[in-house]
């Protein structure tokens, strides 16, 4: 169901590896979109334009009451300035889990690093 | 671990649903064109005519189906809900204040042949509602196929989650090709 390299992952993040699963046995064969999924809360560096726009999307979900005047900043600028405003999603996202678990996985501290290359060229 | 697992598939569909559908990438997306369909314009306020709508006939759900119908037609439905009994066939509406008037209304928005003046000093409806239990919203459907309508368009359905999912690889892709062009 979930790979084993997830299995530590709390529940509120545990939802996109195991919706990933779910989808690719009900036959989604786009890998773009699995990875997509499956990391729109933790990043991943190979995920495509569709994977970094729902991580961003997942963020700026109108509804969200934790910094909401924020949010709906950055959701102006979308999609125009998509991989900045993920790069600040990624940054917010990466400093709460930092205050949380202590550390962040590998996969998004690499995530958070190509959209610093990409942003600053 | 089985358990687990389960819980696991059920947080993943709902997990899935939930971001994809409250997703704002489909508010960046431009809207498809919609389909042109008909739909009732209601051209003049009603004047307040409260109504209950009683399920006479015993057919599930056939009481709030109603009182649907006649709020969505402008009637002040005030209480739906059973009969005393489930023993009728037919539909009947009832006038019990004595405006028959507006029990021809509510009536014709039903699609309900039969109505009457049967007074009831202690009502506080102007309209009583019996649904027999061959009462149908099929009936209006018919009926609503039969009579010209304006027109205006209506929004296009909700996607299913493939539907989302292939909305969101298309602006991706499309998104793709007008960034390789800046």
């Amino acid at each position: 169901m979930v790979d084993d390299g997830f299995a530590e992952l709390p529940g509120k993040l545990l939802h996109g590896p195991a919706a990933a699963g779910w989808l690719a046995r009900e036959g989604v064969g786009d890998d773009g979109l699995l990875r997509a999924v499956a990391f729109h809360t933790l990043g991943h560096p190979e995920l495509d334009t569709a994977g970094v726009a729902l991580y961003a999307a997942d963020f700026l979900e109108p509804g969200r009451a934790v910094r909401a005047e924020w949010r709906a900043s950055l959701r102006k600028r979308m999609p125009g300035e998509l991989d900045e405003v993920a790069l600040e999603v990624a940054h917010a996202r990466t400093e709460h889990l930092r205050g949380i678990e202590g550390s962040i996985r590998a996969e998004t501290a690499a995530f958070l690093e190509l959209l610093r290359m990409r942003a600053h060229g | 671990m089985g358990r687990l697992l389960r819980g696991l598939a059920l947080v993943a569909v709902l997990g899935a649903l939930a971001v994809l559908a409250g997703s704002a990438v489909l508010q960046w997306r431009e809207p498809p064109e919609t389909t042109p369909v008909t739909v009732d314009v209601i051209a003049n306020p009603r004047e307040r005519v409260r109504v209950e709508v009683l399920n006479a006939g015993g057919v599930a759900g056939m009481a709030r189906e109603a009182t649907e119908v006649l709020r969505d037609a402008g009637f002040d439905v005030v209480e739906f809900g059973n009969a005393d009994a489930f023993d009728r066939d037919s539909s009947v509406v009832l006038a019990r204040l004595g405006r028959v008037d507006l029990a021809s209304m509510v009536a014709d928005a039903l699609a309900i042949p039969t109505y009457q003046d049967e007074p009831d000093s202690t009502a506080y409806v102007d309209v009583t509602v019996l649904l027999g239990s061959i009462w149908a919203p099929s009936i209006l459907i018919e009926r609503e196929a039969e009579r010209p309508r304006d027109t205006v368009a209506a929004p296009p359905p909700e996607p299913g989650w493939r539907g989302i999912l292939t909305r969101l690889r298309e602006w991706a892709d499309g998104w793709n090709q007008t960034g390789s062009q800046r």
